[in-house]
């Protein structure tokens, strides 16, 4: 080592070795100090070297510049220290030279901390560039504004903004076009004011609960509810959405939509409905009813004619007596059906059973009867539990309706077409997605005609010939699965093909997911 | 003079009954047909002086059978029992020239026996 250190010296200048002897003198064991600054410096530009050697970020060149010029001045004041502690007179002054060292230390300091950020700042061209963004943004962002506030005061609705105040009432903040139509106020009346200042009190009680409400469930409430104006009562479908409902500044938005066109539009339509059905209802009693009554005014006239003969015969008057007795007897089963009918909401039982045992039970019932007519009758059911609520009976003849429905269609085809498929296919499934009971009853009579689906369910509604049906059943069924709460669909299916017929689906609800109890097998 | 023998179309067969027996009582001779199909055969081989029958019928229509049965016969008596009025009244079942009566069901008999007495001609 030693000999090294005497080659660098033979190669130095004499007048740099005196000065660097110099330094060793004035600085002594502060020699490591000057170490560590030239350390750090060293650290500082090979920081900068590699920022700037970092890809793909704009750079301020003038940023770069100053950062070399603080890099170089921060170099030379260190060089200072050792230039002055060199200078022949100057030995003395430490101070100066702890001074000048002091200041190179915190300019390197300084530097590191700056580096990376002054580095990546961008360039002057990309800070317009991105001033240009941000305005067209905030232009963009007024326009939004704008919009939506035409849109607020020019929708149908009527909108309003109201806000809670603190003793718990609450006034209308902002409202539209439509609000001050729909209350024919200027808004000079309503904005600050209370519900109660110029609706309704029965009104604006309901609206301020339904604020509360909307506050208290955090979320949206909509209503509808008649409310009297001065243009008598109205319905008013009211939606009201808590825009804050923490903090101090709490508002909710809300809209109102009069309704009471399209529901009186509504009613006048069921009205026009329940009386096409009572035509229809009445068509069918008048037909279903003059058979029994001729019967009974025929047989009370033969009676009537064996005594007003004289000669009298009492195997003869009873005989038309108990023909009397019978047709009455036939009139009170077609006024129950139809109280049946009238009364869906009937007790519907809530005995919990398997919708399969009913199917099965009804399509033993009747299968070998209508296969007697040529029409057979087959189940398809799933090995699996069903269990729904109501009645078993019900649900049985609705079932049996539906059978007998497609069967006689069969039958009737079979008469024009002897050679048609003749099946009538009753299959039965849980539906886990819709949790309910699927019946479906397929048949092969070649479906209902398209101008009749919309009256198949009226009662009394048939196309049978007389006595062949009553024109119940399929009313009944539907009676029988609203009550449960399910409903009854009908489609064709296979137009076109050998196979065409109708399905009528008719579901029930599933009483529980979980399956039913094993039955005790006897 | 014969008794007037009356063709008798009715489906429900406790009506048929009941008007066979208060014809016969009344001195007619019935002949009984359950649709307007077995009417039609029955009138094929038999003599008969007036035709009454129901208009909603299995198999045959009264309808129908009004029209066929006065293509061979366009004088033939008939009087229809209905429930339902036809639209269009006895006009719209009017076939051939002979006399037509409509009554209505539930029947009065004696209205039922006055009618068949006018249409056959036979007097008590």
């Amino acid at each position: 080592m030693p000999s090294v250190a005497a080659a660098i010296a033979g190669w130095l200048p004499e007048s740099w070795l005196r000065a660097g002897l110099a330094a060793h003198e004035v600085l002594g064991a502060a020699a490591i100090l000057h170490v560590l600054l030239a350390v750090i410096y060293i650290a500082v530009a090979l920081r900068l070297v590699l920022l700037l050697a970092h890809p793909g970020e704009v750079r301020s060149h003038a940023k770069i510049i100053v950062l070399i010029a603080l890099l170089c001045f921060g170099s030379l004041s260190h060089a200072l220290v050792l230039i002055t502690a060199a200078i022949p007179g100057n030995g003395g002054s430490a101070g100066y030279a702890v001074a000048a060292w002091l200041v190179a230390l915190a300019g390197a300091i300084l530097l590191w901390r700056l580096l990376p950020e002054a580095v990546m700042l961008p360039p002057a061209s990309s800070l317009a560039r991105e001033m240009a963004v941000r305005r067209q943004a905030e232009a963009r962002a007024r326009l939004s504004e704008a919009q939506m506030a035409e849109l607020f005061h020019h929708l149908p609705d009527a909108l309003f903004v109201i806000r809670l105040q603190p003793d718990g009432s609450f006034i209308f903040e902002t409202v539209n076009a439509a609000f001050r139509r729909l209350v024919g106020e200027p808004e000079r009346n309503l904005l600050g004011a209370r519900p109660a200042d110029f609706l309704a009190s029965g009104t604006a009680t309901t609206l301020e609960r339904q604020f509360a409400e909307a506050l208290g469930a955090k979320r949206t409430v909509e209503h509808e509810a008649a409310v009297a104006n001065g243009e008598g009562h109205r319905i008013w479908h009211t939606l009201v959405v808590p825009l804050n409902a923490e903090g101090t500044d709490i508002r909710l938005l809300g809209s109102i939509r009069d309704v009471t066109a399209t529901r009186r539009l509504r009613s006048d339509l069921q009205e026009a409905s329940r009386l096409a059905t009572i035509g229809s209802m009445c068509a069918g009693v008048a037909h279903e009813m003059s058979q029994p009554i001729n019967v009974v005014a025929l047989w009370a006239g033969r009676a009537r004619a064996s005594i007003d003969k004289g000669s009298l015969d009492p195997s003869r008057v009873s005989r038309a007596l108990s023909i009397v007795e019978e047709q009455t007897r036939r009139l009170s089963t077609l006024l129950e059906r139809m109280r049946d009918l009238t009364d869906e909401s009937k007790d519907t039982g809530n005995d919990l059973f398997d919708a399969s045992e009913a199917a099965l039970a009804a399509v033993e019932v009747v299968s070998r009867q209508y296969a007697l007519k040529g029409v057979s009758v087959l189940l398809a059911a799933r090995r699996e539990a069903m269990p729904v609520r109501g009645q078993k009976a019900q649900v049985e003849q609705a079932l049996l309706a539906l059978v007998a429905n497609a069967a006689d269609a069969v039958a009737r085809r079979l008469e024009d077409e002897p050679d048609c498929p003749a099946r009538v296919r009753v299959a039965i499934h849980a539906d886990v997605d819709t949790n309910e009971v699927v019946l479906e009853v397929r048949d092969t009579g070649g479906g209902v005609p398209v101008s009749l689906q919309n009256r198949i369910f009226d009662p009394f509604f048939t196309t049978k010939d007389p006595g062949q049906g009553t024109g119940l059943g399929l009313s009944i069924a539907q009676g029988v699965a609203r009550a449960m709460g399910g409903s009854l669909s009908t489609f064709n299916i296979g137009q076109g093909t050998p196979e065409a017929g109708a399905v009528f689906r008719l579901t029930i609800p599933l009483a529980s997911a979980r399956p039913m109890p094993a039955r005790k097998i006897a | 003079m014969a008794m007037p023998r009356i063709l008798v179309a009715e489906d429900e067969n406790l009506a048929a009954m009941a008007i066979e027996e208060m014809l016969i009582d009344a001195g007619f001779d019935v002949l009984l047909a359950a649709d307007g199909q077995q009417a039609l055969e029955i009138a094929a081989l038999n003599d008969f002086d007036l035709l009454l029958t129901d208009l909603r019928m299995p198999r045959l229509s009264g309808n129908e059978l009004v029209r066929r049965l006065r293509e061979g016969r366009p004088g033939l008596p008939v009087i229809v029992m209905t429930g339902y009025a036809p639209p269009g009244g006895v006009g719209a079942l009017q076939a051939g020239y002979g006399p037509m009566v409509l009554l209505a069901k539930p029947l009065d008999p004696d209205e039922l026996l006055d009618n068949i007495r006018l249409l056959t001609g036979k007097r008590d």
